[in-house]
């Protein structure tokens, strides 16, 4: 084999991710799994599945250099590095944008906002990692209260007449408002524009910590939602820009650009 | 904890562990020399006691003030904040905890045997009086700060018990860890309380279940929110003046005009020593770090201001930090970012600073406990004395960031970074102190325009379940990678 | 009564709007230490802020955090929601580490032309009254030059004779509550004092005058449990006090920062007004930001239960408020070692949990039950 490809592998909360760059920087494998228990093998799954988009590549110890990124990162043994989720999701909007300044990335379990510097590096970053309001997992939860999958749930809202405030700050008492409001007869689609308001409304709130500039983007899974994208951009008064790939290999994505840039620069 | 284990951690912890991880026949010197000085004191306070009370005597103080035994892990701390300092640094970081030691020794002291002299006092009211009147000034949120340094669950069981009694959760653990003693009834009891307005809401509002709970007089001095006026000093003299009647009235002490020279004198000389050390911690590399710049001004100047020890301190961590400066020699090796500490430190967690200058060469040039500019007192008349108290303690930093306008709070955090070339500001977001967190999105905002890397940390002052210490860790490594962009040893990131 | 509810529904309500029209000045206030009598000088219009309806605080969070009072926060965000734009002038005190950094966090994100800070002190002594009547001398020369309003002794004087006289009026209605069967409810007091701290006085008083008439003919207000006194922080929504009422506990007293207890006693004029005004502000508010008045607020709570028949006292505390909420923890022992039945409620400013609340006051009725 002579050519040589980089991987960057994004173990998350809830799915595993990787994608693979060629020498000229270009996209050539990307995957998502579910998480496994144990890091390492949803690494090992990621990667594979996506080495297998690549002739050349029969395993991913074919890979020339691999970086790790999420939250398991620490616990791939065998990446040549690690970097962490923010400057990876930052690297990869970067990489499919140069003009995006700005990125929320909705993650399984945490919402961060991040600010890009001209060079695709992080300039300030907010996260909400301590409760599970407004991430992932919480529209999960109430996609399971509407008997819904996600996708059924992430359009649920895009008919709403208007809007349903939830009130409740914390996720689990959101949870039992939203049982009450649908017991109460009211339009599931407006309870669930409701909730779509409260989550943009955190990111809102994040967003302002670190002085949103346009271009706004939003990475992660919760990116595919369509119902949210259109509340978020409703509420931060600005257009969310699409990114040209899946929005959820973002992380997998900044992680191979820095396998390839650190990779090239130690030869 | 098993057999195996407790005996390894005793072992890592003990002298002879430290001994054979130091590569350096030096420090292992300085390092033995301040872990006999700390057991020294100890023993002293023991002896003393055993031979002036006998067995019971020891037993029975011990019953009274269970949190003493906690005291017993002072040279485990000296272990974990000295881990890889080496030379002057090590011995400045020694020399603080030995320094403490000793006042604690002499505070606990006038406890056993003094005490229809003790005088129950809040923090911010100045001790020079009560001592200069020939009483024993015991502060009542002393103790809930000091011994989570050396046990970071020491606190929890007061912690609980303010909650249990009704106190609101979500108020600042440093006051509920006092009132959790006082509940508990482990506090020291005197013939009067004094107390104040400040800093806080929390503070303020909990000296009257403490008024309450001892039975005692008290008087409360208040210090105006506009405090800087020649009005509101005469205002807070008369206050101070009060606050003197009452004690000569209340108390055993008196007024000893000539004694509060000679504190205030002592107190002045501290302070130009102090002013002195931070001349040189403005070179880069830095002389000293840390600890003799944050705990030395905490302990000595909130409590023992013109204590001899503390002035002896001071001039020995000149001396130190002088001895480094000339001989070009860091006090963190590879010192790569010079910060400043913002809002109390980290007390439950006091060996974060070791960790971060050992991952990032991050070196903690300067706190806002510590950062005055006040004057020297005038030690003229008693008029101008009670006025040089009065503007210490008014423009001090924990009363000048909790009252009057943001300014006063954001603008220091500037000057400081420029005064001491910083390269980031680290903020202590204790969670109870809701003063600062409300000054939080306008600070982002000006550190954006003005380019200034900050690190706001969230945690509680003396609870380590709020926040753990991995947590807080991970908020600084987060920054770290990401904002500042820097690279640990690969050893390090696991 | 429905009309003092209209009243309550705007930050700034139809009586201001006709106040503004008119060249009035309102100006903006939320703690008890400013006298109204004092901002009712010349074209002067107290105005106690207030944020009705309030649905989120977005904006307030970012900048005052999530641990600071929601009334704060709410207030915050209604200003820069312009939602007080008729106000043209502020006056805070620093009361609580949270309506100071309000002060701030409007100044950097709104400023007022006119944002004023009266430092009350903490403890009342000769001197810091002195102190009082010195910072109300300054904010009047400061308003005085700002608006070109009269505010010398003789025009304040006028304004404490027209705050006493309705003061006077709402005493009035306050002592009918002491009646076995009071012909007012607590929540038609609530809507009505709100009503009246938000609207300019001379305006709403003819309406509280009618009212007064049509109460004066009620035998009472039906069938209750028990009676209540209601105290703690600031308590702006009747419909808190529904609730309450709803589960058979009739409030009698209100002893919170906008309550009628001690808070409409009359100005005692002792030749300087700002003088007896700076006394004023001392006798007429009970807060825990005072260093030295936990004696007098018990006392005055025991008195208060006596006077009006008290059967339970709720003591109602903003979440995040350290004031009340460390201060809670010896009142609620002192008033039960009195044997006053006690209930704390941590709430938030705005109403929400209806459903908590009202299971804990009807718990609270219950267990007074003989």
């Amino acid at each position: 084999m002579t050519k040589k490809y980089f991987g960057g592998c994004d173990v998350g909360s809830t799915t595993g991710k990787a994608a693979i760059l060629d020498e000229n920087s270009s996209i050539v494998g990307t995957s998502i799994v579910p998480s496994e228990i144990d890091p390492e093998i949803t690494s090992v799954q990621a990667l594979e599945k996506a080495c297998a988009q690549v002739t050349d590549l029969s395993s991913y110890k074919d890979l020339a250099r691999i970086v790790g990124t999420g939250y398991g990162r620490n616990e791939v043994a065998f990446a040549n590095e690690n970097i962490s989720e923010i400057s990876c999701h930052a690297m990869g909007a970067f990489y499919c944008n140069r003009d995006i300044k700005t990125i929320v990335d909705i993650g399984g379990q945490d919402v961060k906002t991040i600010a890009i510097a001209d060079d695709g590096s992080v300039l300030e970053f907010a996260m909400n990692d301590k409760c599970a309001a407004g991430t992932g997992r919480f529209l999960e939860a109430m996609s399971r209260i509407f008997r819904m999958d996600l996708e059924q749930f992430s359009v649920l809202s895009l008919n709403a007449r208007k809007i349903i405030p939830i009130t409740a700050q914390c996720s689990v008492f959101a949870e039992s408002e939203v049982i009450s409001l649908l017991a109460r007869k009211n339009p599931p689609e407006e309870i669930a524009a409701g909730i779509k308001a409260a989550v943009s409304k955190r990111c809102f709130s994040l967003l302002k910590r670190i002085g949103m500039r346009p271009l706004v983007t939003v990475t992660g899974g919760c990116a595919k939602n369509q119902g949210l994208i259109k509340s978020l951009a409703k509420r931060i008064n600005m257009e969310v820009t699409a990114l040209p790939v899946d929005p959820q290999i973002i992380g997998a994505l900044g992680a191979a650009v820095f396998a390839g840039r650190n990779g090239r620069e130690q030869e | 904890m098993r057999l195996p284990g407790l005996a390894k951690d005793f072992f890592k912890y003990s002298l002879i562990g430290y001994i054979l991880e130091a590569k350096s026949l030096k420090d292992s010197f300085i390092y033995a020399k301040y872990w006999a000085l700390i057991w020294g004191s100890v023993f002293k306070l023991v002896g003393k006691l055993l031979f002036k009370r006998g067995p019971m005597g020891i037993i029975r103080e011990l019953r009274q003030y269970p949190w003493i035994l906690q005291l017993l892990g002072a040279t485990r701390l000296l272990r974990r904040i000295t881990h890889g300092r080496k030379g002057a640094y090590l011995e400045s970081t020694g020399m603080v905890i030995h320094s403490i030691a000793v006042t604690l020794v002499e505070k606990l002291e006038e406890v056993f045997y003094q005490p229809e002299l003790l005088l129950i006092s809040e923090d911010l009211v100045p001790p020079e009086i009560g001592t200069a009147m020939g009483l024993k000034v015991w502060i009542v949120e002393a103790m809930g700060l000091l011994l989570p340094l050396i046990n970071p669950e020491a606190d929890l069981s007061f912690i609980d018990e303010a909650e249990n009694a009704g106190m609101n959760p979500d108020s600042c653990s440093f006051v509920k860890a006092a009132v959790g003693m006082i509940i508990k009834e482990q506090m020291p009891k005197g013939s009067a309380i004094v107390s104040s307005n400040m800093p806080c809401d929390a503070a303020l509002a909990s000296y009257s279940y403490i008024r309450k709970k001892y039975g005692v007089p008290i008087y409360r001095i208040d210090a105006p929110y506009h405090f800087r006026s020649e009005r509101a000093e005469k205002l807070f003299v008369t206050d101070l003046k009060g606050m003197i009647a009452f004690l000569e009235e209340h108390t055993p002490g008196r007024m000893d005009w000539e004694r509060l020279r000679e504190i205030c004198e002592a107190r002045n000389h501290m302070m130009e020593l102090e002013v002195g050390l931070w001349d040189m911690m403005q070179a880069s590399p830095a002389p000293l770090a840390s600890e003799a710049v944050w705990l030395s001004h905490l302990w000595h100047f909130y409590w023992f201001p013109g204590n001899k020890v503390g002035v002896r301190l001071f001039e020995r961590l000149a001396a130190l930090a002088q001895k480094n400066l000339d001989a070009k020699i860091p006090a963190v090796k590879n010192e790569k970012y010079r910060a400043v500490l913002w809002n109390p430190p980290f007390p439950h967690f006091v060996d974060i600073f070791n960790q971060v200058e050992r991952t990032y060469g991050i070196t903690l040039i300067m706190d806002s406990l510590s950062y005055n500019h006040h004057e020297l007192i005038d030690t003229s008349t008693p008029e101008t004395m009670l006025k040089g108290l009065a503007r210490i303690i008014m423009q001090g930093p924990m009363v000048r960031h909790t009252r009057g306008p943001a300014e006063n709070y954001l603008d220091d955090i500037f000057r400081c970074y420029k005064q001491f070339n910083l390269d980031m500001v680290w903020i202590a977001n204790h969670v109870g102190c809701k003063g600062a967190q409300a000054l939080n999105g306008i600070l982002r905002e000006k550190c954006r325009e003005m380019k200034i890397p900050l690190l706001i940390i969230d945690y509680d002052l003396l609870d380590p379940r709020i926040v753990s210490h991995e947590g807080m860790m991970n908020q600084v490594d987060d920054f770290m990678d990401n904002v500042m962009k820097a690279r640990r040893p690969r050893s390090m990131t696991q | 009564m429905n009309m003092f509810r209209e009243l309550l529904k705007s930050p700034q309500n139809h009586l201001v709007e006709q106040a503004v029209s008119d060249g009035r000045i309102p100006i903006g206030y939320s703690c008890s230490f400013v006298p109204e009598a004092f901002l009712m000088a010349d074209r002067l219009v107290p105005v106690r802020l207030h944020a009705p309806g309030v649905a989120g605080t977005e904006i307030a969070d970012i900048y005052l955090s999530n641990f600071i009072c929601t009334y704060v926060r709410s207030l915050l965000e209604f200003a820069v929601d312009d939602r007080f734009d008729l106000i043209q002038g502020w006056v805070f005190v620093p009361s609580c580490t949270h309506m100071q950094r309000l002060y701030d966090n409007l100044e950097y994100l709104k400023k007022p032309a006119f944002n004023h800070i009266l430092d009350v002190p903490r403890k009342v002594t000769e001197a810091t009254i002195a102190w009082q009547a010195e910072e109300l001398r300054t904010l009047a020369d400061k308003l005085s030059t700002h608006f070109g309003v009269d505010m010398s002794d003789d025009s304040l004087m006028k304004a404490i004779t027209e705050w006493n006289n309705f003061a006077e009026v709402i005493q009035s209605i306050g002592e009918l509550r002491k009646k076995p069967f009071p012909p007012i409810t607590g929540t038609e007091f609530q809507a009505l004092l709100m009503a009246a701290l938000v609207s300019p006085k001379d305006l709403i008083l003819p309406k509280i005058l009618d009212f007064r008439k049509e109460i004066e003919q009620r035998d009472g207000v039906g069938e209750f449990r028990s009676r209540l006194m209601v105290m703690g922080s600031h308590l702006h929504d009747p419909e808190f006090i529904r609730v309450i009422e709803s589960q058979g506990g009739l409030v009698v007293a209100d002893l919170f920062c906008t309550g009628s207890i001690p808070g409409f006693k009359p100005v005692e004029i002792s030749g300087n007004p700002i003088r007896s005004l700076a006394e004023h502000s001392f006798k007429k508010t009970l807060c825990p930001r005072m260093m030295e008045d936990f004696d007098r607020r018990l006392e005055t709570i025991i008195d208060t239960v006596k006077e009006y028949r008290v059967d339970g006292v709720v003591i109602e505390i903003i979440k995040f408020c350290d004031l009340w909420g460390v201060d809670s923890m010896p009142m609620v022992s002192a008033l039960r070692n009195e044997g006053i039945p006690v209930l704390k409620l941590e709430r938030e400013y705005s109403m929400g949990g209806e459903g908590q609340l009202r299971t804990r006051v009807q718990a609270f009725i219950e267990s007074m039950d003989k």
